[in-house]
Parts: structure tokens; C-alpha cells; sequence
């Protein structure tokens, strides 16, 4: 008997038990995506976010306030972009080659919405276990709370998970006065 | 749709505070060299800066503009063009700016060529420009 090969059967007959001992736990998950503003993190449903694009040409509108960018042309398509951390109170970094738009749509008073979305940095898509999201702080900023779904930790860091249905909504209706 | 929903639109085309802007062709009545009393310029009525170059050597059109109330003039930036649009490169404000937008002129964007060589004209509705300030 080759002693190699014996070693190589107890291997892989270790790696059959240990997945077979793997147990998989259906907890619900939901798909994130997590993004900086700043050194802050924060995190959109998947679902909401239907394309990362990387920053490209804003075009200027007169008339606008100054968290309304402008627009982006998306392959045709014509799309407000909206300076997120203004909407925040988070200031944006100084632009650079890992700035992105988050090209978000979500339903706000029975209207589709969409619009791009500026962030300083994407970080990360990744599904979370819903159970890991914990409710947000009352320790959170007025405009932040109104807008959080959550908190959840993720590489050490803390991640504030956003509604942007009711961003976008807020934002329309000038509920809270945005800059 | 109508067929002329779907076959496009005259416009005239011209610039303004180093942005490019389009009117109506059939709102425009003449365009002229700049005379005596001067019009409101268009850029000054929008509050958007001047740049260098505009001050430095502005090349500036007269565009008068029928109005039910008479004809009206605006001072705009050269170069002022006519042109014929498709109504696939119009199109209407994004929601979230027509929600938040403070001027009622600004009615439709316009797209001519593709990224990164795109511009995007502002069409305006001159009937609805802010008013000069008194001074």
C-alpha cells in the first residue's frame, strides 16, 4: 500500500465528514450594498440599486438646490444625481477615481422613482442575515434616524442600512430641507 | 401619439452662462445684433456666473421672442443654432428634479451625441423666464 495515498484517502475522507457536517441554516438573508460617504458606511437594499456606474459627466441645471447635482446620461436614458451625503449631513471626500453613483429607483407616492445617487466609494454586495441587523439608535442624528433601517456590523465597522423609497420621498416632498 | 409626438422638434440652440440651452423654434421671432436698450441676458436671469471667457470676449445674439404680451428680447451667448431634434434625444425632467426644480422655465432636457462627447441642452420655456430684477 502506497503511503501516500493513504494519507491522501484520510484527507479527503476528513474533508467528506467536515462537509458533511456542515449544517445549512435557511435564515432569511437580505442582499446589500454597502458604500462610503466620508468615513462613514452605509448600505442600500440590493433591490433598490439597479447599476453601480463609475462617476462620469454631471451636467449642470439651473435652478436645482446644490444636493441636486445635475444629470447623467445612462445609455440614452437622462437621470438626476443627487449628492447622498448632503442628504446625510455627511461630507463627501474630495472626488476620486473610486467615487461611484448608485443608480437607485424606488417607489415614492405611487411614482417610480430613480436617480443616480453620488457616493465616495462602493465597498462591498454582499447578502447579510437578516437577524444580524439590529434596530437603529436613538443616538443617531435627527435626519439619519428618520431615514435608517438598521445597523449591522461588517469587517469591524459599523453600517447604517438605508430606506431609500422614503430618502427619495422625503427629498420630494421637501419634508425635511435638504440643501 | 401623433405623428408629430413622434417626428421631433424645431428648436433654436444657444449658449448662456457656459450652458447650452434650446428654445422652440416657433417662439422665436428674429435674432439681431445687440442694440440699445439692451434685453435681459439670460444668464443673468438663471443667476449663473459668467465665465472668464464670456467676459473676456462676449459674442452675444439678440433672439426676440413672440409673447402674448409683445415681443420680448434675450440677450444669449453665441453660437446660436437652428436645429431639428427627434423626440427620442427629448426628454422629459427626472422626477426627483421636476419635484425640486425653482424655475418654472426649465421644461425638457435634450441630448445631442453619446457619452463622453454628449451635450445636454436645458430647453426653456421663454414665456416663463423669471422676470428682470428692478434695480
Amino acid at each position: 500500500m502506497n503511503t501516500e495515498n493513504d494519507q491522501l484517502a484520510e484527507i479527503l475522507q476528513h474533508r467528506r465528514t467536515a462537509e458533511a457536517g456542515i449544517v445549512e441554516v435557511d435564515a432569511p438573508t437580505v442582499k446589500l450594498v454597502i458604500f462610503a460617504i466620508g468615513d462613514a458606511l452605509f448600505a442600500f437594499p440590493g433591490q433598490n440599486i439597479a447599476e453601480i456606474l463609475p462617476l462620469t459627466t454631471i451636467h449642470f441645471v439651473p435652478g436645482c438646490p446644490p444636493s441636486l447635482e445635475g444629470v447623467i446620461n445612462v445609455r440614452g436614458d437622462i437621470t438626476s444625481v443627487i449628492r447622498l451625503g448632503d442628504l446625510l449631513d455627511r461630507s463627501h471626500e474630495p472626488s476620486s477615481r473610486r467615487a461611484a453613483i448608485l443608480l437607485g429607483q424606488a417607489r415614492a407616492q405611487d411614482n417610480a422613482m430613480r436617480s443616480g445617487l453620488r457616493v465616495d466609494r462602493v465597498e462591498d454586495v454582499l447578502d447579510i442575515v437578516e437577524e444580524s441587523m439590529r434596530p437603529p439608535t436613538d443616538t443617531l442624528p435627527e435626519r439619519l434616524r428618520a431615514v435608517a433601517t438598521g445597523i449591522f456590523q461588517h469587517r469591524d465597522e459599523t453600517v447604517i442600512a438605508l430606506d431609500l423609497e422614503r430618502l427619495f420621498q422625503d427629498y420630494a416632498s421637501t419634508l425635511h430641507e435638504h440643501p | 401619439m401623433t405623428a408629430a409626438a413622434t417626428a421631433g422638434i424645431d428648436l433654436v440652440r444657444f449658449c448662456a452662462g457656459g450652458l447650452t440651452f434650446a428654445v422652440e423654434a416657433n417662439k422665436v421671432s428674429a435674432m439681431r445684433a445687440p442694440q440699445e436698450p439692451l434685453p435681459p441676458r439670460l444668464s443673468a436671469l438663471l443667476q449663473l456666473p459668467r465665465s472668464a471667457a464670456e467676459e473676456a470676449a462676449p459674442r452675444e445674439r439678440l433672439l426676440d421672442f413672440t409673447h402674448p404680451e409683445g415681443t420680448r428680447g434675450l440677450l444669449v451667448d453665441e453660437p446660436v443654432i437652428q436645429c431639428h431634434l427627434p423626440a427620442s434625444t427629448l426628454h422629459p425632467l427626472p422626477p426627483l428634479m421636476a419635484a425640486r426644480l425653482n424655475l418654472r422655465c426649465v421644461r425638457a432636457l435634450a441630448c445631442f451625441d453619446s457619452p463622453p462627447n454628449d451635450t445636454l441642452a436645458i430647453v426653456i420655456d421663454a414665456w416663463h423666464l423669471p422676470r428682470p430684477e428692478l434695480r
